[in-house]
């Protein structure tokens, strides 16, 4: 388990006053949560309190809640650029709701449910840093796992890998070799996301992360180095794709098969 | 019941492109507009078609699993499989 030096995080944020009165929870997400960051990376901060953020340098990003949006804060330690934001515990409840088994239950369209950061926001709650309000974010925690949240994110995930599976046999009936092996490739993509997220390693809106991601679990059938092979296209034959993209898209249908939706 | 036209020597494999998904109640392919909920048997036939068993292997798993004839098995799997082929959800090549 990472150890988290709370003094040494929250110090920067309360220098510049950063933290406000009757916060309650802040934390660490993103890279630096997980340990997976490097010299150049951001740090983000997310801090929840009941009224929203007031300063005279705010930054807004409109959010589909209400209020509409978050406020952030920008500042650097250095060459370390940091980024706080500003979430309303309403907007939490708010997010919350939107993923409750009552909707799923619905038939809401799991690919609108949420908005790309209002996903991420839900996601990083699992693999944070708690700075501050360990209560708010083990209550959050449980609110997580007891909603359907998995099962949207899932849902959503298999969904754009089938999408991408039509095209690719599409573009394969017609000839269209190069745009069917793209297909493949985000087929590849978006169904590996859905097996991570049926285990709960959440974060499909940072593909950048996904190996990381695939590493933090263990998958019975498909092994990283199987995995990455085919990330990496290290069996694709240029002048022959179709047994590549086929066994990319088998690949697709397999996880399919084992991942739980509901 | 109508004879089977598939061989124990032939070999079947999922089609790709139908939407395939893992319910709380097992297994269901979506067919057109319709879903196809597999029973637990007709899920173990269908996992086991991966275009490498013939008829006949596929037959021999069900038969070990549920412990029945060969025989049997092979005249279920066999039935099961045209039915998924007449939709084009399996495909079938002979040997």
């Amino acid at each position: 388990m990472q150890h988290v030096d709370t003094a040494t995080w929250l110090q920067p944020l309360r220098e510049r006053g950063l933290v406000p009165e009757g916060c309650l929870a802040a934390f660490v997400v993103g890279s630096a949560a997980r340990g997976w960051h490097n010299e150049r990376s951001d740090f983000d901060i997310y801090i929840v309190s009941s009224d929203e953020w007031e300063s005279t340098g705010y930054g807004t990003i409109a959010m589909p809640l209400n209020p509409p949006r978050v406020r952030t804060e920008m500042f650097y330690t250095g060459d370390r650029k940091w980024e706080v934001t500003y979430w309303l515990k309403e907007q939490f409840e708010q997010m919350f709701a939107k993923v409750s088994w009552g909707e799923y239950n619905r038939g809401v369209v799991s690919a609108r449910v949420l908005a790309p950061r209002e996903e991420l926001a839900l996601s990083r709650l699992q693999n944070c840093l708690v700075l501050l309000g360990q209560e708010w974010i083990d209550a959050s925690r449980r609110r997580l796992s007891e909603s359907a949240f998995r099962s949207f994110v899932v849902a959503r995930s298999l969904g754009a890998a089938d999408d991408c599976v039509e095209d690719a046999l599409g573009q394969m009936d017609a000839g269209n070799l190069e745009s069917a092996t793209l297909s493949a490739r985000a087929a590849l993509g978006f169904a590996v996301d859905a097996l991570l997220e049926g285990q709960g390693e959440y974060g499909s809106q940072l593909p950048k992360w996904r190996p990381n991601r695939f590493r933090a679990v263990s998958s019975e059938f498909l092994s990283f180095e199987d995995y990455w092979a085919l990330e990496t296209m290290r069996g694709y034959d240029p002048d022959d794709p179709r047994p590549w993209i086929n066994d990319v898209l088998t690949i697709c249908q397999e996880i399919a098969m084992r991942v739980e939706t509901s | 019941m109508t004879a089977a036209s598939v061989g124990p020597s032939d070999v079947p494999r999922r089609s790709l492109g139908f939407r395939v998904r893992r319910v709380e109640s097992g297994l269901v392919i979506g067919f057109k507009d319709q879903a196809l909920e597999l029973s637990d048997s007709a899920e173990l036939i269908y996992r086991c078609m991966d275009g490498r068993r013939t008829v006949a292997d596929v037959a021999a798993v069900v038969a070990a699993e549920y412990g029945i004839e060969e025989a049997q098995a092979l005249a279920d799997v066999a039935e099961f499989i045209d039915e998924l082929a007449a939709h084009g959800i399996v495909t079938i090549q002979g040997v």
